[in-house]
């Protein structure tokens, strides 16, 4: 059985599988990876199904300890095993072996261990949403002395190519119109912003010039991961997907489903452009 | 997809307009004077029409998200010209009771003083209301209930507190409800209830389902510290 323990936790390390779905009528959010494509490939490369929980790293490194023989693959970073270093790789480690991942090369990067992660299931999902305790290691974020166990020692290598378009970063972001786009006072076509620091895995803050609009709040109503909000102070959040299911600031917008990873990897203080999308 | 497929529907004797919230999420609003029980009816409607099409489905004051692989074109089809049978038995015939203590509450003095009532006067008018979810959202299973009185209506908090307790009961202006977990929040707390509106453990989760009424019953200090124990 696959043994690994940390030893370095990093700032915000979870467990994460594909997300939790078909509860929001209950007020329970979506959870799961933040770029599911890149999340996948580190499951192939160590001969897991796509849908296995990995451990989801944010803006900082995570380092184990082995106990056992065991396979790990990683997207989006850098493993290190007896300098031995290799970026979207993926190795075989024994007993005592150290393995260091480094910070990842965008905003998130995904660590798979061979076989099936012990972890709290909850609602159909693994994946961890610390405000209400569900998934995860015991519903929180990692922490150092964390022990995760699989079901499997030695899995198979897979040999696995990272599409281009996932390594690259993309600052253009498509997005189509929301039930409250017109209330805005002006309707830009094309709008640059920043993205700020305080962004997480709920929501995106975007700042920039204010955007103006015609009123301050609607009666709560459903919103979704991409759903654009514009909160009285003019800056628009794009919820994410630890984002609530209702909410009360207007819905001016919504990220397209296939751009809301590439927003998710910006690194803080990055430009975005976004650009309404006007197809069909 | 795109706006140009929105439009209007007409569904339960409601006109409803269609848009999209998401590729896969269809956002049904009417008009804020439709009361919340045709909300519910549509919603219990929409979930029999729909049946397996329908991924998930959240109702809110004035609307009904539809999380379906359908396109609108579909679901309009579907739904178009539906209406519930008369006299459909609602949800609304069993009131649950909880138990609330007012001695833990945060903002009793603060509801007192907006609505220039002896605090006594305040807890009797909020022991005869009977309230009635609406819908959840916020966090996993946190209620948003009308049937607060007027006279006991009060603005929320101008800083939200860091932290509340699960069973926190608030009021923010004429809307109340129920914290389902420790959570941030700026409702005012006027009591909380020792019962677990939310359990991870049980099946269902939630206590108290959209369209249930409930009415609270008051326990000292001594019986919410020790129960359950």
């Amino acid at each position: 059985m696959g043994k690994l323990k940390v030893i370095k936790a990093g700032p915000h390390s979870s467990i994460q599988d594909l997300g939790r779905f078909g509860y929001r009528r209950f007020g329970i959010p979506q959870s799961g990876a933040m770029d599911p494509a890149l999340m996948k490939l580190s499951n192939q490369l160590v001969s897991n199904p796509n849908h296995y929980p990995t451990i989801e790293i944010a803006l900082g490194g995570i380092a184990f300890e082995s106990h056992s023989d065991t396979s790990l693959g990683v997207t989006g970073a850098t493993l290190t095993k007896n300098g031995e270093i290799q970026t979207n790789g993926n190795a075989h480690v024994k007993a005592g072996d150290v393995i260091e991942v480094s910070k990842p090369e965008k905003r998130y990067a995904y660590i798979s261990i061979g076989g099936l992660l012990d972890a709290k299931h909850d609602f159909g999902s693994y994946s961890t949403y610390v405000q209400a305790g569900f998934g995860g290691m015991a519903g929180r974020m990692l922490q150092k002395g964390d022990l995760l166990e699989t079901d499997k020692t030695h899995t198979l290598l897979q040999q696995v190519v990272v599409p281009e378009q996932l390594l690259q970063k993309t600052k253009l972001i498509h997005i189509l119109k929301g039930p409250e786009w017109y209330l805005l006072k002006e309707l830009p076509e094309t709008k640059t912003f920043t993205i700020d620091a305080a962004s997480n895995r709920m929501g995106v803050r975007l700042s920039g010039e204010k955007l103006k609009i015609d009123a301050q709040e609607i009666a709560s109503s459903a919103v979704i991961p991409g759903t654009i909000q514009l909160p009285p102070d003019g800056h628009p959040i794009v919820l994410m997907n630890d984002c609530q299911t209702t909410g009360g600031y207007p819905r001016i917008g919504k990220v397209v489903d296939e751009d809301l990873p590439k927003l998710a990897q910006l690194a803080p203080l990055s430009e975005v452009v976004f650009n309404l999308n006007f197809s069909e | 997809m795109s706006v140009k497929e929105s439009g209007s529907l007409q569904f339960n004797d409601i006109s409803w307009r269609v848009s999209l919230l998401g590729e896969q999420v269809i956002l049904m609003e009417c008009a804020p004077d439709i009361p919340i029980d045709k909300i519910h009816d549509s919603t219990h409607l929409i979930e029999k029409l729909l049946a397996d099409d329908l991924n998930d489905i959240v109702p809110a004051y004035h609307s009904i998200a539809i999380f379906t692989s359908l396109s609108i074109v579909d679901v309009r089809k579907v739904l178009n010209g539906k209406k519930s049978k008369i006299n459909q038995p609602g949800k609304g015939d069993d009131i649950i009771e909880l138990p609330i203590c007012y001695e833990v509450g945060f903002d009793l003095e603060r509801v007192a003083e907006h609505a220039n009532f002896p605090i006594e006067k305040v807890i009797d008018i909020h022991l005869s209301g009977t309230y009635r979810s609406l819908f959840m959202g916020f966090t996993p299973g946190f209620i948003y209930a009308d049937g607060l009185a007027d006279q006991i209506a009060c603005p929320r908090l101008d800083t939200p507190r860091k932290l509340l307790p699960a069973g926190a009961v608030g009021i923010a202006g004429t809307q109340t409800g129920i914290y389902s977990l420790q959570s941030p929040g700026g409702w005012n707390i006027i009591g909380r209830t020792p019962t677990k509106i939310f359990d991870l453990n049980r099946k269902p989760p939630i206590l108290i389902d959209v369209g249930t009424q409930y009415r609270f019953v008051r326990i000292s200090q001594k019986a919410f510290e020790t129960w359950g124990s």
